[in-house]
């Protein structure tokens, strides 16, 4: 088993995927929060000076997507074969399209290019998003995943982006898309997710 | 084999890593491309409204990124393990990133955010990533791939991203990375690719 450094800042954000996929599996690591001081210290000596990053028996590997699918693929959550894998790399791609527009929007300083922003998210991405998510559970047979018969990258992606919405205050977004609400609500109570979610770091982002 | 079928609009885009993945492992497919005046029909037909879309007999995947690291993997081209996937995965998001800001600039409307964003391509983003391209490039001294000893998604993904730097003006930032414009030359001289690229539809983008 390699040993795992996954460094990010001290939040949620890019690196939860990981943390997520690290807990549902069961693999030990290291959950390395760095403050924003340290941040520019470490910046010059990273492969790219973004984070996160996940260290692999020291070496270092940057973004976060890679990162998330390399995990998923170690730990047997990227589908049982290449058609499946394509549909599971298709949804984090789907959801990310929704989720960092949605992050963007409390970075947004323009009045303006926040309000297109908000129109864009309620208008199209939403709607769009929630419907497939929908569509692909319902394609899988209702299984309780969405893609295969057991816990994948998507699933953990679709419960992050989810989870969020509905604990930050929004979650009317879900009233018309109960079957994406009761997904999350099952990944959420899988004991190995809930018991991660309950006693991680509470942090504002 | 399955039988492939790769839509888009008449240029090269969201689309053409995939030509260029089919070209350079010799893989038949259907290059559907379609006019402006279609897509409103066919969007509402594919899965999440976007293009490119990729058929595998007969059913329809979005999200090019999936589209790529899919038949990658089904070529042969996305590395020998699993760290080596993750490597060239890295590499992939790398340059969808300095693409994404490319494009962005580009397609600025306003002056001032316009001259902001090519400041930070110039100064930042691109140095960035030439240099960690090159960086790669040394330290996988081998064969001259980015990753492994084989044409990977990342040569092939890194050529046609400079490809479009150059056409998109900007060539002289390959002047000053050496072994980056030497890698672009030599995989622009692979057979299979330069043949894809003397022959493909001549398109504005």
């Amino acid at each position: 088993m390699p040993t795992y450094k996954l460094i990010y800042f001290n939040g949620r954000g890019r690196a939860e995927i990981a943390r997520l996929l690290f807990a549902a599996s069961g693999t030990k690591y290291e959950d390395c929060r760095i403050e924003k001081e340290q941040w520019l210290e470490m910046k010059p000596t990273t492969p790219f000076g973004v984070l996160p990053i996940l260290e692999i028996d020291g070496k270092k590997f940057s973004q976060s997507a890679a990162i998330a699918r390399y995990l998923a693929r170690e730990f047997g959550m990227m589908g049982s074969n290449s058609l499946e894998q394509l549909k599971i790399d298709e949804a984090i791609e789907n959801i990310k399209d929704f989720a960092v527009p949605l992050a963007e929007l409390k970075h947004m300083t323009d009045e303006a290019q926040k309000a297109e922003r908000m129109k864009k998210l309620r208008e199209d991405l939403k709607p769009k998003t929630l419907k497939w998510l929908t569509n692909q559970l319902a394609e899988n047979g209702n299984t309780g995943f969405l893609v295969g018969n057991k816990i994948s990258l998507a699933d953990i992606a679709c419960f992050t982006l989810i989870h969020n919405i509905m604990s930050t205050g929004h979650s009317e977004a879900l009233d018309a898309f109960q079957s994406v609400k009761k997904h999350m609500e099952c990944i959420g109570n899988m004991p190995a997710i809930k018991t991660w979610v309950d006693n991680r770091p509470v942090t504002p982002f | 084999m399955p039988q492939y079928k790769l839509v888009y609009f008449n240029g090269r885009g969201r689309a053409e890593v995939a030509r260029l993945l089919f070209a350079a492992s010799g893989t038949k497919y259907e290059d559907h491309r379609i006019e402006k005046e279609q897509w409103p029909a066919l969007k509402q037909k594919v899965p999440f409204g976007v293009l490119p879309v990729l058929e595998v007999d007969g059913k329809q995947y979005s999200q090019s990124g999936a589209v790529a690291r899919y038949l990658a993997k089904e070529f042969g081209m996305m590395g020998c393990n699993n760290l080596e996937a993750f490597k060239i995965d890295e590499a992939y998001e790398n340059i969808r990133d300095l693409c994404q800001a490319l494009l962005g600039q580009l397609f600025e409307t306003n002056k001032e955010e316009k001259a902001k964003k090519l400041q930070k391509i110039k100064e930042d983003l691109m140095p960035k990533t030439l240099k960690w391209f090159t960086n790669q490039l040394k330290e996988n001294c081998t064969c001259g791939f980015l990753v492994g000893k084989k044409l990977s998604l990342a040569d092939v993904a890194f050529f046609s991203l400079f490809d479009n730097v150059i056409n998109m003006g900007h060539g002289k930032a390959l002047d000053e990375a050496p072994t980056v414009k030497e890698h672009h030359t030599r995989i622009g001289n692979n057979a299979a690719i330069k043949k894809w690229v003397q022959t493909r539809p001549k398109t504005d983008w």
